[in-house]
């Protein structure tokens, strides 16, 4: 479960829907780093919690990348938002990287991006990092 | 305003500038059309992405906390793009601060406040009408 391309949720009645979301795991170097791609709603909320609660229990730093994320709203936070507590009950720690556009917006308003963005000394724009430590 | 009065209800919500939802795989499909009708009446993307934020949260809230589906109507008038969020749930409490970042709930109708310019909630006759607007 923890690693590889998760299946699309099943839209029940939609069944020429593309997927929409998707979350690729990478494990190496002490951290897991969670890439998110697609919409990040009420559809996957449940689906996103168990993949980052998941990787929480993995490795004790999970990165969260949301590079090929086009939609994020208070499901997907919430998502977010549970894994990071998670995290810090088990004395971990999750961030959340290279958010844009209004994805950024909401992470803003919310105060997510100071809750759980990553100090700068993360490697920006490259994706899934690989780790110079 | 639109043929749509208060009092008028859910089922007066019709035609081709409306669409229905009854289920967390119909959010995204809001969320297209949402997008392509006021892309379509002048709103520039990133406004467009604002509003298309707005309307999901509503249509998750109608999903989450009401029985039933709700319907969405999109248009534009004196400068504004107005979309218009029917369902069967009580009157919405707006005015609520954004919830401390690490809470777990409550951000959704907050958000809904932060990135509109005008949000109003009326009782209809069989639900609520919750009406939001971007300036053009």
């Amino acid at each position: 479960m923890m690693s590889g391309t998760l299946p699309p949720t099943q839209a029940k009645g939609h069944p020429t829907d593309m997927a929409h979301f998707e979350a690729r795991t990478t494990a190496g170097d002490g951290r897991v780093v969670v890439a998110l791609t697609g919409e990040c709603d009420l559809e996957g909320r449940d689906e996103l919690t168990a993949v980052l609660l998941g990787a929480v229990d993995e490795a004790p730093v999970v990165v969260v990348d949301l590079t090929g994320v086009t939609f994020i709203d208070s499901s997907g936070i919430h998502g977010l938002v549970t894994a990071h507590r998670a995290a810090l009950e088990a004395g971990r720690r999750l961030h959340v990287v290279n958010a844009m556009g209004t994805v950024a917006t909401v992470l803003e308003i919310t105060g997510i991006a100071s809750l759980l963005g990553e100090e700068p000394a993360a490697t920006p724009g490259s994706g899934q990092e690989g780790g110079h430590a | 305003m639109p043929d749509l009065v208060p009092g008028s209800g859910l089922s007066a919500l019709t035609g081709p500038d409306t669409m229905a939802y009854d289920r967390p795989g119909d959010l995204r499909t809001v969320r297209d059309f949402v997008a392509d009708r006021a892309t379509a009446l002048g709103l520039p993307e990133v406004r467009a992405d604002l509003l298309v934020l707005a309307v999901s949260e509503l249509a998750t809230n109608t999903l989450q906390h009401t029985d039933g589906g709700g319907r969405v109507r999109v248009w534009a008038q004196d400068g504004d793009v107005i979309c218009d969020v029917v369902d069967r749930g009580p009157a919405h409490d707006f005015g609520r601060e954004m919830p401390a970042a690490d809470a777990l709930r409550g951000r959704g109708l907050a958000i809904v406040e932060r990135v509109c310019d005008a949000v109003e909630a009326t009782p209809v006759a069989d639900g609520t009408l919750v009406r939001i607007r971007l300036h053009l």
